[in-house]
């Protein structure tokens, strides 16, 4: 048969073909797909708005809008009230890679991997409630991470800083209960010792922890002492036939405020590693970790003191980690920093050739491309429903005279009159906050944390409800909404002067409807360059950084924009 | 024969060209940290016109800003390459960090800055955000811009409680915390108030100048001492309230310290999942397969505490079991003894849960203590 095609043209294509496929084969490393991206859902289509042409109010002289509400709300009304579970439609749908990056890119499979975490700091889901979508971290994503790179053949070893809890008082205790034990069903195998945990009953957890189990470790602070068995002062960790001794230690100034804590013991963390590094030695692992809940700077200065370690994961740095370890000077030790609210782990991937370890770091967070783990979502039921069990009366909260002296009157009282402004007011989120909470999975209307700013009559910073707020769906229902004396003030004396149920003067009239009423300022806004005024600050009781992360004033309040009374 | 030849040089060049791509993206076997996957893209001919981009520092350390200030910075750009560069500002790591480009291309040879601006709003004493510039160079198509520093702020106070502990009945204990200025300037602390249930009755302040050796930081120029003293005639249980305190500093808010820690007699209990208010354990929903076990702590005070002898004298319902162990000690002032309270595998459904429709299991502990003969520990708990 004849060649249609001549040598003089097949023979460069031979070897050109050659090449490409020579290159294509000895240039492509074992990729690692660790984490799946989920295209990234339409979300709802904001309709524009149409402003009619405002009214004025003859009474107080100022003008009242109508205007149509924007469809998003009523759909997200409607899947409120129709839905039994978490729903967050109101905010931007976010693809997680394309917003934090990828991660594991080119990595090929380590001998072990470390996995680095600290300073939860109470946040045992991710970073403020705005749309989990948007936030970063949680206990349940992390499990997640841990399980995928167990998976996929990864041996890893977990270890943790400290710094489980941030407030103290009965809530931070059941909390850290179950925050240790969650780092136990990850397996971490050592786990360092923040202040707040000390002061939230440290000891009441470790009691009941599997002594084969229990990861507390610390150089410098133990439980009762040192012998009690609590804690240790070392540990030697093993994973892929590799041993890690890990120790771990309190910085000097995180110490101030506990000279009053129950049966905590403490020493100076340099003496301590002092005496437990040579321990330490002793165990011929194969790599030493430090876990200092210190200051970078004493971090680095424990680090110097005692240059063995070869990862050195610190406390105190920026709430943003940096994308690589620190070299610290004069050392071999690398400096290793998570950031805080539990937002970010760090992964080193560790490599061995020749006697010699290479090292690979990721900084990962832990946002959305990590679906929720069952077992996570378990303890929070658990913890929601020891919540409910304790309930606020348990956990210390009795109700708190408001500092204006006022009651709070509730919103439907504030409707009687203010018909235009209730209008407004329901179609808002606002107006099914503590539903919201009701819907969630688990439901959250026991946690003082979101009834802070999810009811009416509570400090939105500082967890408790005054003593005439919300005490419950049954004992309250009209203090549920996010309602508008948690804006405009206990609106009791106001209703009591309108209602003739006090007998005022009008001059005592007046002064009291002045006292509810709030006034923007010029510019009035939060974002760079507008005016910080009082409105806006107390929209960011609520609406602050950890909760609302994409608050913007001037963008938010047209659609709560509300005048007077009609 | 030539055809041959040329194949195996070809071969040859493919293989070298393969492991340089190959050893880019993994690195070489020392140790190293993680390359930026843009570095590991590979080479491109010189003759083709391309944009190279090339940045004076990707990081800028601004010292220090004081909290919630804002600052900015310019990174300047340049076009090292052959073809027009564009720029453009993607994600940054908070809504407090804005970054701008220039509009339009870079010309080759061009200088342009991109501008970071941020707001240190963060409660921690360091800030970092980045932000990421992404261009048209092939071989660097992200740049990672980050901003840091340390924060400090006018006045701060550390720790952030007045942390009592457990505090033995009929005694008293101080807390304190300092309050530090990075003002070069002194101040005075102007007022202090009590928040109820705190009050003068039971407490007392007192502020004394603040060392220099005790500044925490090398930023604090000034600072005082403020102590609380629990007076002995505290009553039993939780220690609540707030101090209110103003300094002469201008612009400094008042400062609003909670109180916490309790008042406790000479027997308590250390427990997680103890409500101290109520005196009742909270075991939750038990399954009846599995039962459960919780470990209790009696912390015995003072010298009555530790002569006391202790015995389980009931348990209600009967299936619920209680167990001293042996006595152990926390300080040389202070006992512990646990209690294990055990609802064993296999125990009857139930309901135990208090309130109008049942009653709240319980373990009833005698003691020789001469001012608390008995301990009544409430146990809720249902077995399903």
């Amino acid at each position: 048969m004849r060649c249609f095609v001549s040598r003089r043209a097949v023979a460069p294509a031979i070897p050109a073909l050659l090449l490409v496929l020579t290159i294509s084969l000895t240039g492509c490393p074992k990729r690692l797909d660790v984490s799946p991206e989920d295209p990234t859902p339409a979300g709802p289509q904001e309709e524009p708005n149409a402003e009619a042409p405002p009214a004025v109010d003859d009474q107080t002289a100022m003008t009242v809008f109508r205007r149509p509400i924007p469809a998003r709300f009523a759909a997200e009304r409607s899947e409120i009230a129709g839905h039994a579970g978490p729903a967050y439609g109101d905010h931007e749908h976010v693809d997680p890679v394309k917003a934090n990056g990828p991660i594991f890119v080119g990595w090929q499979q380590p001998q072990l991997a470390i996995l680095f975490s600290g300073e939860q700091d109470g946040y045992l889901e991710p970073c403020g409630c705005a749309g989990l979508e948007n936030q970063k971290g949680g206990l349940s994503r992390r499990h997640t991470l841990i399980k995928q790179l167990r998976d996929k053949g990864w041996p890893v070893i977990a270890l943790d800083g400290g710094g489980q809890v941030k407030r103290i008082g009965p809530q931070a205790e059941i909390k850290l209960r179950h925050a240790m034990e969650s780092l136990v069903t990850l397996g971490y195998g050592a786990v360092g010792l923040g202040p707040s945990d000390l002061r939230s009953g440290m000891l009441g957890v470790a009691v009941n922890l599997d002594e084969a189990k229990n990861p507390l470790v610390s150089a410098n602070a133990a439980l009762i002492d040192f012998e009690s068995g609590f804690t240790r002062r070392f540990r030697v960790v093993e994973a892929g036939g590799k041993r890690i001794g890990v120790t771990s230690v309190l910085g000097t100034r995180q110490q101030h405020g506990l000279e009053n804590a129950d049966a905590v013991l403490l020493t100076n963390p340099a003496d301590a590693l002092r005496e437990v590094v040579p321990q330490l030695q002793a165990e011929k692992c194969d790599l030493l970790v430090l876990l200092s809940h210190a200051s970078p700077e004493e971090t680095r200065r424990l680090a110097t003191q005692f240059p063995v370690f070869d990862f050195v994961l610190t406390a105190g740095g920026a709430e943003e980690p940096p994308h690589n370890t620190e070299p610290i000077p004069g050392t071999k030790s690398r400096l290793v920093e998570v950031g805080h609210k539990g937002m970010y782990v760090a992964v080193v991937g560790l490599y061995e050739s020749g006697g010699k370890w290479a090292f690979r770091f990721q900084r990962v967070p832990l946002d959305s491309r990590f679906p929720d783990s069952p077992e996570m979502h378990q303890m929070m039921v658990d913890y929601q429903q020891e919540l409910k069990t304790v309930g606020l009366e348990g956990l210390g909260l009795t109700g708190t005279r408001h500092e204006s002296g006022r009651q709070f009157a509730g919103t439907k009282k504030c409707a009687e009159c203010h018909t235009e402004a209730m209008a407004i007011f329901e179609e808002t989120p606002h107006a099914y906050a503590t539903e919201r909470l009701v819907k969630l999975d688990p439901a959250r209307h026991f946690d003082p944390e979101c009834l802070s700013c999810h009811a009416t009559g509570w400090n939105p910073q500082k967890y408790f409800p005054y003593a005439s707020g919300y005490f419950g769906l049954e004992e309250t229902p009209h203090m549920t909404t996010n309602g508008c004396e948690n804006c405009h003030g206990p609106g009791s004396d106001h209703v009591a002067a309108e209602t003739g149920e006090d007998v005022v003067d009008d001059a005592e009239r007046a002064r009291r409807r002045a006292e509810m009423r709030l006034a923007l300022v010029e510019n009035e806004g939060n974002m760079q360059g507008q005016a910080f005024g009082k409105v806006v600050e107390n929209c960011m009781q609520c609406h602050d950084l950890d909760n609302s992360p994409d608050f913007d004033f001037q963008a938010y309040w047209p659609e709560v924009e509300h005048y007077g009374k009609e | 024969m030539r055809i041959a030849v040329f194949i195996a040089v070809c071969a040859v060049l493919g293989i070298l060209l393969g492991i340089g791509t190959a050893r880019l993206q993994l690195g070489p076997p020392t140790v190293v940290s993680l390359l930026d996957a843009n570095e590991a893209a590979g080479t491109i001919p010189s003759e083709t016109p391309t944009p190279r981009v090339s940045v004076d520092s990707e990081a800028f350390d601004f010292g220090t800003i004081e909290r919630h200030a804002a600052g900015n910075h310019d990174f300047l750009f340049t076009n090292v390459g052959t073809a027009p560069l564009r720029l453009t500002v993607g994600e940054t790591t908070c809504k407090c960090t804005v970054g701008e480009a220039p509009a339009g291309l870079v010309e080759p040879g061009e200088t342009v800055p991109v501008s970071l601006n941020w707001t240190a709003s963060t409660d921690e004493p360091e800030f970092r955000q980045n932000a990421t510039v992404h261009t048209n160079d092939p071989l660097q198509q992200t740049v990672r811009l980050t901003v840091f520093g340390k924060v400090i702020e006018a006045s701060s106070y550390h720790p952030r409680t007045f942390y009592f502990g457990d505090v033995p009945s009929g005694t008293s204990r101080a807390a304190e915390i300092m309050i530090v200025s990075s003002r070069d300037e002194p101040f005075e602390i102007t007022s202090t108030k009590f928040v109820a249930p705190a009050s003068e009755e039971h407490f007392e302040v007192s502020v004394e100048e603040l060392p220099a050796d005790d500044f925490p930081v090398p930023e604090v120029r000034a600072g005082r001492r403020v102590k609380v003293t629990a007076q002995p005639s505290l009553p039993f249980g939780p220690i609540r309230g707030a101090l209110k305190i103003r300094t002469s500093l201008d612009r400094v808010p008042e400062m609003e310290v909670p109180l916490a820690g309790k008042v406790v007699s000479d027997i308590s209990i250390v427990s997680s999942g103890y409500d101290t208010e109520r005196d009742r354990l909270n075991l939750g929903p038990v399954r009846s397969a599995e039962g459960t076990e919780r470990t209790l702590l009696l912390f015995l005070r003072g010298e009555r505490g530790a002569e006391a002898e202790l015995t389980i004298e009931e348990t209600f319902p009967t299936f619920l079991q209680a167990e001293l162990g042996e006595r152990g000690k926390v300080s040389d002032t202070v006992q512990r003894v646990p209690l294990v309270v055990r609802i064993p595998p296999g125990s009857p459904p139930a309901v135990h849960v208090g309130g109008q429709d049942s009653t709240l299991g319980r373990i009833v502990i005698r003691t020789t203590h001469p001012s608390v003969p008995q301990l009544t520990i409430g146990v809720r708990f249902t077995v399903e």
